[in-house]
């Protein structure tokens, strides 16, 4: 009786040390997930090779002060913007101003590498044609048009014509590099 | 008796009732249970984030972004406008004298004189309520010409129709709602540079508005110019441009509808920089009434649907005091599809 009494409680033991044990494992586990994930951290657009195109496109919105309001380009007009064929791009996000402003944000994931080239090609010629367009409508545009930021890594181009540059790198380098 | 299990010695084992044993058990099984409980949270809760599948918050509908400035303009106050503010108390006074405008027509050109006073006692002490800044008269629109409301139409009344104008045009082009009108416009844009200079109008072409227009015919051309001459000194040879194009549309277009579009006003802020602003494009509109009624063609009055009660643009309606926000794009577009003529 004593001795099965003994036993019982040993047993408890045993499996109350063994859950604790598990426990601990598991939150280990969890820990590392949570890391591997990247939740919350600053590179939450950027996972296993894939960029999310939508949230840096938000989160230059949110925090580049854009003179104008800034309006979603309508895919019919796309062509008046770029001069690439839209079906290189397997997915893009083109913000414009209203028109009196050069403020433009323009992202794209690129079919493939040859084609992500030609897309930043067009985006220079975008820059030309601004430059050509605001020199006598609103001269003081062209200083956003002197060093726009555009980068360019694999597949992914975006370009960013703000007021604010540095800003505008430091939020597409988090992303695209 | 009442007396403790102790489970490191067996050997020598403390005397234990059978109803204490039963509580020892009892408990032991409550403590397996929580902690069985407590793992299966931490395993679901683990199990939760690392699942691809993770309920994703509906992204909102794509709508244009306001930036803070934005938002601000809505607020400017009449200290704020005149850009200058009293210190120590200082009685800070605003003038702005507009001159007479040099156009010619009907002779509508006006002189307005708006007074501003801002008190800004040391202290925060009351300050005097600003006078309304004063009305901008506007002429009437003749009835020959006006384009009376009526029934609203749809997109499809946009398909043959050409939108031709400058950068506030471009605004609405960028808008997206009327996506199916053709659209003539480039920032910049004015009606001697009508025939002069090339337009980006997509897939690498590029032309004049004049020559664009011989491509196909519209059954309804809108033009809208004026921001980029208001402050042309001689206002007559903004009507001459503008009637040669009227001239060229109805050679090139027998059958189109024109309309000319009124000039938008800009608003209180914006006049505070550039005097008389407002006066003057009304005066402009005046004689723009005059241009359909000896052309044939209809006068649609957006700036006045458009405008505050003294005249302007309203604050929020204008980053800049010029073009228009979104909100305002929609307005204008409400008007050109509930004043159509038959």
């Amino acid at each position: 009786m004593k001795q099965t009494t003994y036993n019982r409680h040993h047993r408890a033991r045993q499996i109350a040390r063994f859950l604790a044990l598990l426990m601990a494992v598991i939150m280990v586990l969890g820990s590392f997930a949570l890391l591997l994930t990247g939740c919350g951290s600053a590179d939450s657009g950027k996972a296993a090779g894939s960029v999310d195109l939508a949230a840096l496109k938000d989160e230059l919105l949110a925090d580049i002060s854009f003179e104008s309001e800034m309006t979603p380009l309508d895919d019919a007009l796309f062509d008046r913007y770029y001069s690439f064929d839209p079906s290189l791009a397997v997915e893009k996000y083109v913000v414009v101003s209203n028109g009196w402003t050069v403020e433009e944000i323009a992202l794209f994931q690129a079919a493939d590498e040859t084609a992500a080239k030609t897309i930043e090609a067009a985006m220079q010629e975008r820059v030309e044609n601004q430059k050509k367009a605001f020199e006598d409508y609103v001269p003081a545009e062209l200083t956003k048009l002197q060093s726009p930021v555009i980068v360019r890594s694999g597949v992914y181009v975006g370009m960013c014509i703000s007021g604010d540059d540095s800003k505008a790198q430091e939020i597409m380098d988090q992303y695209l590099k | 008796m009442k007396c403790d299990i102790n489970v490191d010695n067996p050997t020598n084992p403390t005397p234990v009732s059978e109803k204490n044993s039963r509580r020892a058990r009892v408990r032991k099984r409550q403590f397996v249970f929580l902690l069985l409980a407590i793992i299966l949270a931490a395993a679901a809760a683990v199990a939760l984030l690392l699942s691809p599948g993770l309920p994703q918050v509906p992204a909102e509908p794509q709508q244009a972004y306001y930036p803070p400035e934005a938002l601000l303009d809505a607020s400017h106050t009449a200290a704020d406008q005149s850009g200058q503010t009293g210190a120590d108390g200082a009685v800070v006074t605003l003038n702005t004298t507009e001159g007479d405008s040099t156009a010619e027509g009907d002779g509508t050109a006006g002189q307005t004189e708006t007074t501003a006073s801002v008190l800004t006692p040391a202290g925060g002490a009351t300050a005097t309520p600003s006078p309304p800044p004063a009305v901008i008269t506007q002429a009437a629109v003749p009835a020959e010409v006006a384009v009376a409301a009526s029934t609203e139409v749809d997109d499809s009344y946009f398909a043959s129709t050409a939108f031709i104008g400058d950068s506030r045009t471009v605004g609405l082009m960028i808008s997206g709602r009327l996506s199916q009108a053709t659209f003539l416009a480039s920032v910049g844009m004015n009606v001697s540079k009508f025939f002069t200079e090339t337009i980006d109008l997509g897939s690498g072409t590029e032309s004049t508005i004049a020559d664009a227009l011989k491509a196909q015919p519209y059954d309804k051309i809108y033009l809208a110019f004026g921001m980029n001459e208001y402050d042309w000194p001689d206002k007559s040879e903004f009507i001459r441009e503008y009637l040669r194009i009227v001239e060229y549309l109805q050679g090139m277009q027998p059958d189109a509808v024109i309309y000319i579009q009124s000039i938008l006003p800009v608003t209180y802020a914006y006049e505070q920089e550039h005097s008389g602003a407002n006066q003057t494009l009304a005066d402009l509109n005046a004689l723009l009434m005059q241009l359909c009624q000896n052309t044939g063609t209809y006068y649609l009055d957006v700036a006045r649907s458009l405008s505050d009660e003294y005249g302007r643009l309203p604050a929020e309606a204008s980053s800049d005091g010029v073009h228009l926000t979104s909100a305002y794009l929609e307005k204008w577009t409400a008007y050109l599809k509930t004043h159509t003529v038959p």
